[in-house]
């Protein structure tokens, strides 16, 4: 029976709970928007006692199904001061779901400077004390878990900015190698973490069983057809899995929508040195990883592992994002700078979408030049030392900005954009500018146009019909989110018109329902509807909706865009 | 006249002598977009592309200097749905399934 397990930093005492009602049915950013949206103050100060952290596997998660175990975090956000549900790979959704185990609510706080780890188990949840993990950097921290608990099992952790509380900071989620390479990044949920007092979960699946499905032979049946969609389409099983996420390096480029330096133009003459064309060539030639998945049940592998001239491990492979960010965004074209660059981030436990921006914008202040590779190495190693300056980096885009008085900020809600500039990709800065996580790609980019009838011929480069574009693409994200699912399974969903029947079907074998697709999709309008409700709460309102204006002021060469979707559009996009 | 083609992925395979998945070619004046792509030896590989950076019909005739980014159907991102940089081809198919499902 699934269960949901409190943890209470207050009185360091733990307690699992039956699923209460307003939560049953829920799963993945469902879940955690809702315990959100139903526990925590929205005025609440996002780093003190009153803010809550969710952790929540999906709705499929733990079970048979491919690339279902993907993990949520969910809480108030540091960095947007609104609702944020951050989501990652790794292996801890899936064991979290192995152990029947929806979600995880962490609240209260301990006394200042005392730090936990929470072991979690088939028939037990500890807190023990953590002090000698304070301070280490995220691949310490799972160093020394390790050698106590051994390599069955995943961790959840921060690193030094989380420790700190700074707005930018991650939770690492182990790899299949343990390593704490795939994270919450955005939205600060490190931070929550940090100021909780808890350095560490560990969760330890050996005697879980995977979740009792209502009905097996139905799940069998539609987890097989569902899986067989994903090896037979192109994009998963030989694009993304040969060339990674960072393939779209290239293609962005040549859209002329790839931001650079600060996003002051769309088009990189460094390009090709960082694509995912030259990450490929580099990876087989140094023998290192190719299609190589983040979490068991991957059956897509667009990760790898990136190794020096010697052979050594680096990193995993950066992201598409995390070499936009620290790669053409900076100036910087190479790969081997950008690779020490997300390893950094990786152990510190910092966004490199959020660190990245903040470093361009430091460029823009003067501090270094834009393709200062070696500098930016020497900045960012000042939020492992956790310098004035490093807390500066780690605090975000926005707060770089403030403290070096520079005026284009890219930032929405107080978060910085990903890789695709909203001048050339306009479809894109709708979202950017109206979901309630603050500027974010994932919240409405990848999913199929056509689940929800949306417009597909949409020109990225006029304003119209971006508006109900994004609103289609946002909903159906909320949906794959809380569903659990790795949101690259949008590609066969897109191509295959009967593959979302495939996820409903397992839903309900799963739960012993009777959903429809239009049920998935509300379920994805009501979580946005959750969310935008904490955010009005909070004190959000339409001005907040809006792109910084420079994006409106300066034409993005080459093809002298500006972003132009009328404020009224935006005002609409969510508008239920 | 000369364009360029940038190729995307495999379909660097496809071709020898790319410069960073680069090449550039002579065409005849009055070129269509299909017809380079012909001359290429990439006709039915190539699901997606951009003509000097925006979404373009197969007939569209080409220019001197024009540079062309062709993609493989491993490599066509469903954003591009969303960004409107699908080969006219693909258009049509997702208007048929469109049809047959409604």
């Amino acid at each position: 029976m699934a269960r949901m397990l409190r943890v209470n930093m207050d009185d360091i005492i733990t307690k699992f709970e039956e699923i209460p009602e307003p939560y049953q049915g829920l799963g993945g950013r469902a879940l955690t928007s809702a315990v959100v949206s139903a526990e925590v103050e929205p005025t609440c100060n996002p780093i003190g006692p009153m803010n809550k952290l969710v952790f929540a596997t999906g709705l499929l998660g733990g079970t048979n199904c491919a690339n279902s175990g993907r993990i949520s975090v969910g809480a108030k956000s540091p960095l947007t001061g609104g609702i944020k549900e951050s989501n990652s790979g790794g292996m801890s959704g899936a064991h979290l779901g192995q152990l029947d185990i929806m979600g995880i609510i962490v609240e209260g706080q301990p006394e200042a400077g005392k730090w936990y780890k929470l072991i979690v188990k088939a028939g037990s949840a500890e807190l023990e004390p953590a002090d000698d993990l304070a301070g280490l950097g995220n691949y310490d921290t799972v160093e020394k878990l390790k050698e106590q608990y051994g390599e069955k099992v995943s961790f959840a952790t921060i690193g030094q900015a989380g420790g700190a509380m700074l707005s930018g900071a991650s939770v690492a989620f182990s790899d299949r190698e343990q390593r704490p390479t795939r994270h919450a990044g955005r939205g600060g949920m490190g931070a929550v973490m940090g100021s909780k007092g808890l350095k560490a979960i560990v969760i330890d699946p050996s005697e879980g069983k995977r979740p009792v499905l209502a009905d097996p032979e139905a799940f069998k049946a539609a987890a097989k057809q569902f899986a067989k969609y994903i090896t037979d389409h192109p994009v998963t099983s030989e694009g993304l899995t040969n060339y990674g996420t960072n393939v779209l390096i290239n293609i962005l480029n040549e859209a002329g929508g790839l931001p650079t330096r600060n996003f002051s133009v769309g088009h990189f003459e460094g390009a090709e040195k960082v694509s995912g064309e030259t990450l490929n060539e580099i990876t087989q030639k140094r023998g290192g990883t190719v299609a190589h998945g983040c979490m068991a049940g991957c059956i897509i592998r667009c990760s790898g592992i990136y190794v020096n001239e010697g052979g050594k491990y680096v990193s995993k492979w950066p992201e598409y994002e995390t070499v936009w960010a620290w790669g053409p965004n900076c100036g910087i074209d190479d790969l081997d700078v950008i690779a020490d660059l997300d390893y950094m981030c990786d152990d510190f436990g910092i966004d490199t979408i959020e660190t990245g921006c903040a470093m361009a914008v430091a460029m823009e202040a003067g501090l270094l030049e834009f393709g200062d590779g070696p500098g930016a190495k020497k900045l960012l190693a000042e939020v492992g030392e956790l310098t004035p300056m490093g807390r500066i980096l780690a605090s975000g885009t926005k707060a770089v900005g403030q403290m070096f008085g520079v005026a284009r900020v890219p930032v929405v809600k107080g978060q910085s954009l990903p890789a695709y500039d909203p001048r050339a990709v306009k479809g894109i800065g709708v979202t950017y500018a109206t979901t309630p996580m603050g500027a974010d790609h994932t919240a409405g980019y990848s999913v199929s146009a056509n689940i929800l009838s949306v417009g597909g011929e949409v020109d990225p480069l006029k304003p119209h019909g971006q508006s109900e574009l994004s609103r289609g693409l946002q909903i159906a994200t909320a949906a794959v989110d809380s569903a659990g699912l790795c949101l690259f399974v949008a590609f066969p969903v897109l191509d295959y018109p009967d593959a979302l029947g495939e996820v409903v079907k397992m839903l309900n074998a799963r739960f012993g329902l009777e959903l429809t697709g239009d049920d998935v999709a509300g379920l994805g309008q009501k979580v946005l509807e959750m969310e935008l409700d904490f955010n009005q709460r909070a004190g959000f309102n339409k001005a907040m909706d809006r792109l910084p204006d420079f994006f409106k002021r300066e034409p993005l060469r080459p093809h002298s865009e500006v972003f132009d979707v009328p404020d009224e559009e935006l005002d609409a996009t969510l508008q239920f | 006249m000369q364009i360029t083609a940038k190729l995307s992925g495999p379909l660097r395979k496809e071709i020898e002598g790319l410069q960073n998945g680069e090449i550039s070619f002579q065409v005849p004046e009055g070129t269509m977009v299909t017809g380079a792509i012909e001359a290429l030896g990439l006709t039915g590989k190539v699901r997606m592309l951009m003509l000097n950076g925006k979404a373009v019909l197969h007939d569209t005739e080409l220019h001197d200097g024009d540079r062309l980014a062709l993609l493989p159907p491993s490599l066509a991102f469903n954003m591009y749905v969303a960004t409107g940089f699908l080969a006219p081809a693909v258009r049509e198919d997702i208007r048929k399934k469109r049809g047959e499902k409604d």
